[in-house]
């Protein structure tokens, strides 16, 4: 009977061929940090009531904010006493700066719940040189090996450079302008091992390397080839916002996140929108087609990787919350797909 | 006659245009194998080897002989409204069967067989269709694309009750269930993900007959065979909500079917069939389902159950090395469908909306069967291996049926008619 | 020869539901796989409908096998699980031998069904990585029926013709969608039509047996390519008549017309050709070899075509409300993948055999270079190289007459593959997907019983 018995087994057994589930889905792919990028909602932050993506909440105007390790650095203004009328020109979606006080540059600390949220922290760089011209700005950390920490930076003269024994530590300039006229600088250890620094003048991204990250030689502007996609036409680059990149291959790439500056895409306006470029070389790069984070008037891109597939991307929107417009610091992921668990989840 | 000439065109035809390996007989309206659908599709009671997979798995119970049976059927659909042609695919496919008889031994001694029977269409597995309410459709009649995995296995009770043998065997069908969603892709572009599986489901069979020397009892039930198209349209990251698609709907089925049939053979070489076939319509639910979870589903179908009797007669001539088979039968298979129809919609739930008339256009007619057939048994092998080839043919006419509404909304009811023309042939080996 | 020549007839005719997928990647049986396939010159037992189809008539026995069979993948990219779903279903083979007179032939019968599902197709977006020979091509019921002659003792042919089947479906939905309540106040109906089309390719081999201890086989299976199309049409393109469909807001109609056509290949199985030997230099100990060629370089791409056409006509008063998203339509590219050559090698060694019982004990091993190219554009066919280990044990109940006038046998086999680390490096530093490195573990094994009638 043993035949028959493991017939009627085979034919029982074929029953569970109408089960039909959905079927497996990765539990994440591989990522070139290219997005569409994602604003972080506040469960994911970890800051209850906050505007999707917004990383920290300050009433105070803030401008570029970049990470280091559990730190966020940014520059920031209280609003003065005088009330000065809006002139005919200004720019929107920029900050009305004789309205606020000298800009300093504060460090936030990482939020105790979720992830990539900030709570506004103390000043840790203010104007003390004459050529700061008053005030200081465009903060990018760099923690280095030792932990020692470096705050470049940028001022009326061009881009500066404060250290401090770890990143948590004591802020002093040390050098400066180490590249003139610039601004808005962001420095990483590119392809080569040297130190590179990717900066805004006059609507064009530049770049300038060094061997010890206080000494930088220039290298003029880099190229940005490939397709653009996007709508209206890019007229000017502006505020870098680099990453070095290590692929599990083996290859080591920089990812650069600028602003482009666009004609015909809001009328009467130049709109900002973010998009990236890549590089093996550190100065030629290739630009993705589509732009990354679609919230309009997107600015000051600062980038950190979670881990060869996950990007954090800083940024700054507008926000609409006192006498003058300011802007808020969102925090946003690519892959968009990827969710982090909220902050009272169970993990 | 016209019709009949066109339907013979049109099976012309089909035979011209099939490919070699072609034809396919969808077992529920047609009957399985050479020898049971010369016979007016009955064979509970007498069919035996690959045959009896279908009619009756206990047939599979007698046999002794392994079995290998290949074929190929095909026919002409030429369905009338108003006169005019109603364009249905005609079934084309090729049968593949087989009967083994477990040669264990002791109490087990030719006691087990084991059996398998095979449809497969020429162009497609399974070609199921959902149509608007409101079209006419030939729900009972245009299931006649699809294949059919037919096993079983027969069991010979001789030493207990000599001649009484009881099986039970399974079909298989496919079941197509798939996902279709738009959404924005790595890229901020709209791109789909589609995913579509095949499943399977089962219904099984289970028979049992009883043979004397000169007569023959059988009983057989078929459960519901069916088949579902299933597929989810979702659409995501759009600025406005849209619901979830539900697209699809009953593509196939084959009611429970219960046969009692029975033989008698006056003379050695003269045999009679009478039989009583029952499917059991009430549970049909129609092919439509609503599109949206709440949205409004199709009438319902309503359909009835009436018995189909059928009658069969098959002579033989023989010598020592040959024998040949002549075979004719009739069946009345009465429809099951009430007329087309201003009908109400359904909600999801299934209740009827009276308030929602809509045009119902689902179409059958009442079919009287004739057919004939021949077989020719060649002795080939000393110890009794056989050649059997078996070829059928069917004509099905279908009583002039007026509905109450007509084609359009606006026209005046419409009569629906039309002629069937099915055949084919089978060749196996014994040994 | 008459006979013969009317056998091959039947060989050549006999349109048998055969298929070839999760057998590639696996195997088929348990004695075969743990001969790291390695068996088409000698292949006996039901197997053989995978292997070769010639060895059905090889012993005149009458066999049925039945057995379980499943694969774990832990497949990774940049080490990350991606959860490639498992394999696992049943086996059954079937070979029946019979005689007209002195004539030899059998037929056979070969049936491997998953437990989830019949088989399944995936479209994913054209740059999203998968595993292109792992995540869908074993996702295939496999069933075939072949017919074998012996017309000399040394010399034997079989083979069927197999069929499979992929989807075409054909839908149209039309209606209103009420913005507003779009579950309750929606009234959309459809009307779809789903095929299941037929595909045949075949599978013919030949065992050849000079002497009692060396054999040789070849075998050629045939080439198929699982489509997966779908055609969607919401609303008329003109925006009237009865199908036509659109959107209520408010008190609103803005009429509207999707057609999206998507077509694909699910999964693709080449040519092949096998060309084995084996050897028995003594009695208890059993050596094969196989190379088996794969006609990669044929493979089209599993990256389809899709057209979009939307238009909607939006009221300028809802401008703000309705925006129109991007789309684009895409166009098939050519996987380029390359042949290859798959070596295989088993051996069987039987320790102990009395009238009673017989033991085997086999072990095998095979490697299989990956057809695919480094994904250096925006695609994404992710495979690695493949070296299979496994083993095996069988065991054979001779002695139980009367009841069964013949032996029942019970084998194992364990199956362990490792995919080596491949690194895919990206042509643009930009890549959307970016550099990977993919790799992974399969572990497969499988138990099946054997009932061999002498």
């Amino acid at each position: 009977m043993r035949a028959p018995c493991a017939i009627s087994t085979a034919l029982l057994l074929a029953a569970c061929s109408t089960i039909g589930d959905a079927g497996g889905t990765p539990d994440g792919l591989p990522h070139g940090g290219t997005g569409e990028f994602r604003l972080l909602d506040g469960d994911e932050l970890g800051i209850a009531g906050a505007l999707p993506g917004r990383a920290m909440v300050l009433r105070d105007a803030i401008e570029r904010a970049a990470p280091a390790g559990d730190f966020l650095f940014y520059a920031t203004a209280r609003l003065g006493e005088a009330r000065p009328e809006l002139p005919d020109g200004h720019p929107p979606g920029d900050i009305y700066w004789p309205a606020f006080e000298p800009r300093r540059i504060h460090r936030a600390s990482a939020w105790e719940e979720g992830v990539g949220g900030f709570v506004a922290g103390p000043e840790v760089l203010a104007a003390s040189e004459p050529w700061h011209g008053g005030e200081v700005y465009d903060p990018w950390p760099v923690i280095l090996e030792d932990g020692t920490a470096r705050l470049y930076y940028a001022a009326a003269g061009g881009v500066g450079l404060a250290e401090a024994p770890r990143v948590d530590g004591a802020f002093a300039h040390v050098a400066g302008p180490i590249v003139a006229g610039a601004r808005r600088p962001s420095v990483i250890r590119g392809p080569d091992g040297a130190w590179w620094m990717y900066y805004e003048v006059a609507g064009t991204l530049q770049a300038a390397r060094s061997e010890d990250g206080r000494v930088f030689d220039p290298r003029g502007r880099i190229t940005i080839g490939g397709e653009d996609h996007g709508e209206g036409t890019e007229v000017e680059r502006a505020s870098p916002g680099a990453v070095r990149v290590e692929t599990r291959a083996g290859r080591v790439l920089v990812r650069l996140y600028f602003e482009s500056l666009r004609d015909g895409l809001v009328e009467g306006e130049r709109a900002h929108v973010l998009y990236v470029a890549g590089s093996a070389d550190g100065l030629a790069f290739e630009r993705h087609p589509r732009a990354v984070l679609a919230a309009s008037d997107a600015r000051y891109p600062a980038p950190v990787l979670l881990d060869t597939r996950v990007t954090l991307l800083y940024a700054s929107l507008p926000f609409f919350g006192g006498p003058y417009q300011t802007r808020a610091v969102v925090a946003s992921v690519g892959p968009a797909g990827e969710r982090f668990a909220p902050a009272d989840a169970d993990p | 006659m016209p019709r009949l000439a066109s339907a013979l065109a049109t099976c012309a035809l089909a035979w011209t245009l099939a490919p070699a390996l072609a034809a396919a007989s969808p077992q529920d309206l047609f009957g399985y194998g050479g020898r049971t659908s010369g016979l007016a599709m009955t064979g509970t009671s007498y069919a035996e080897g690959y045959e009896a997979v279908f009619a009756n798995p206990a047939g599979l119970g007698p046999s002794r002989r392994r079995q290998l049976a290949i074929g190929l059927a095909g026919g002409g659909f030429d369905l009338r409204i108003d006169g005019e042609r109603a364009p249905l695919t005609p079934p084309r496919g090729m049968t593949i069967g087989f009967a083994l008889p477990i040669p264990f031994g002791d109490v087990l001694e030719d006691r087990i067989t084991i059996g398998g029977a095979f449809f497969t269409p020429a162009e497609a597995l399974m070609r199921g269709t959902v149509r608007f309410p409101a079209v006419p459709q030939w729900t009972v009649l245009d299931r006649a694309q699809v294949i059919a995995i037919i096993l079983g296995l027969g069991v010979d009770l001789h030493g207990l009750v000599d001649g009484l043998h009881v099986g039970v065997g399974v079909s298989a069908l496919a079941q197509l269930f798939g996902e279709l969603d738009v959404r924005l892709d790595e890229t901020n572009a709209f791109s789909s993900i589609v995913e579509l599986q095949l499943v399977a489901s089962y219904a099984p069979t289970a028979g049992i007959n009883y043979r004397a020397d000169a007569w023959g009892l059988g009983l057989s039930y078929r459960h519901e065979s069916l088949s579902r198209l299933d597929l989810s349209v979702r659409a995501r990251d759009l600025p406005i909500d849209v619901p979830v698609l539900n697209v699809g709907g009953l593509v196939q089925y084959d009611p429970p079917t219960v046969v009692l049939e029975g033989y008698w053979r006056p003379i050695p070489d003269l045999m009679v069939v009478l039989n009583v076939t029952q499917r059991i319509w009430d549970f049909y639910p129609g092919p439509q389902v609503p599109t949206t979870d709440m949205g409004r589903n199709a009438p319902a179908p309503e359909l009835s159950s009436y018995p189909s009797p059928r009658v069969a007669v098959e002579g033989m001539v023989r010598d020592e090395r040959f024998e040949l088979a002549l075979r004719g039968g009739y069946a009345f298979e009465p429809s099951p469908a009430p007329p087309a129809r201003l009908a109400p919609r359904r909600t999801a739930s299934g209740e009827p909306i009276a308030t929602d008339l809509v045009p119902y256009r689902l179409l059958d007619n009442h079919r009287h069967v004739l057919t004939a057939g021949a077989g020719i048994t060649i002795h080939v092998g000393a110890a009794g291996e056989r050649l059997v080839i078996d070829a059928f043919g069917q004509l099905h006419v279908l009583q002039d049926r007026t509905h109450e509404i007509g084609r359009a909304d606006a026209g005046a009811p419409m009569v629906t008619s039309g002629v069937i023309l099915y055949g084919g042939w089978t060749a196996r080996v014994e040994f | 020869m008459r006979r013969a020549g009317a056998a091959w007839l039947l060989v050549l005719g006999l349109a048998s539901p055969a298929a070839a997928q999760s057998m590639d990647t696996y195997g088929m049986g348990s004695r075969s796989v743990a001969l790291a396939g390695a068996v088409t010159a000698d292949v006996e037992d039901p197997s053989a409908n995978y292997y070769n189809p010639a060895g059905i008539v090889r012993d005149g026995q009458l066999r049925i096998l039945a057995g379980w069979f499943g694969a774990h993948h832990e497949l990774t990219l940049d080490d990350e699980d991606s959860n490639v779903d498992p394999v696992h279903g049943l086996v059954v083979g079937l070979n029946v031998p019979g005689n007209i007179g002195d004539f030899r032939f059998a037929f056979g019968l070969g049936v491997h069904l998953n437990d989830q599902r019949v088989s399944r197709t995936r479209t994913l977006p054209r740059t999203r990585p998968r595993w292109e020979l792992y995540d869908n091509r074993p996702h295939r019921a496999y069933l075939s029926t072949h017919v074998a002659i012996e017309p000399v003792p040394w010399l034997r042919f079989g083979g069927g013709i197999g069929f499979l089947s992929y989807s075409e479906v054909d839908l149209r939905i039309r209606g209103t969608i009420d913005v507003g309540a779009p579950e309750r106040g929606s009234a959309l109906e459809h009307d779809v039509l789903g095929n299941l089309v037929t595909i045949r390719f075949p599978q013919v081999g030949v065992q050849v047996q000079p002497t009692d201890w060396l054999d040789f086989g070849a075998v050629y299976r045939g080439e198929y390519a699982l489509s997966s199309d779908l055609h969607a049409q919401v609303g008329s393109p003109d925006f009237a008549g009865d199908d036509a469909a659109g959107l209520t807001v408010g008190s609103i109609y803005v009429p509207a017309y999707l057609e999206l056509l998507s077509a694909s290949t699910g999964a693709y199985v080449p040519h092949q050709l096998s060309f084995g030997a084996s050897v028995r230099p003594i009695p208890e100990l059993r050596i094969g070899v196989e190379l088996t060629w794969l006609m990669w370089s044929l493979y089209r791409s599993a990256i389809g075509r899709t057209d979009i056409d939307f238009r909607i006509v939006v009221p300028p008063e809802l401008g703000d409300r309705i925006r129109v998203p991007p789309l684009t339509n895409t166009q098939p590219v050519p996987a380029r993948f390359s042949d290859r050559v798959v070596p295989r090698i088993g051996v069987e060694w039987r320790p102990h055999a009395s009238p009673e019982v017989a033991v085997d004990l086999r072990g095998g091993y095979f490697y299989e270079n990956s057809p695919a190219p480094e994904q250096a554009d925006a695609y994404n066919l992710v495979d690695a190289d493949r070296h299979a280990w496994s083993l095996g044990a069988g065991i054979e109940l001779r002695a139980l007459r009367p009841l069964l006038p013949g032996s029942l046998r019970f084998d194992l086999h364990l199956q362990y593959s490792l995919l080596p680390a491949r690194a895919m490096t990206k042509r643009s530093p930009i890549d959307p997907t970016g550099d990977y490195v993919a790799q992974g573990h399969i572990f497969a094994g499988g138990l099946v019983t054997e009932v061999r009638f002498e």
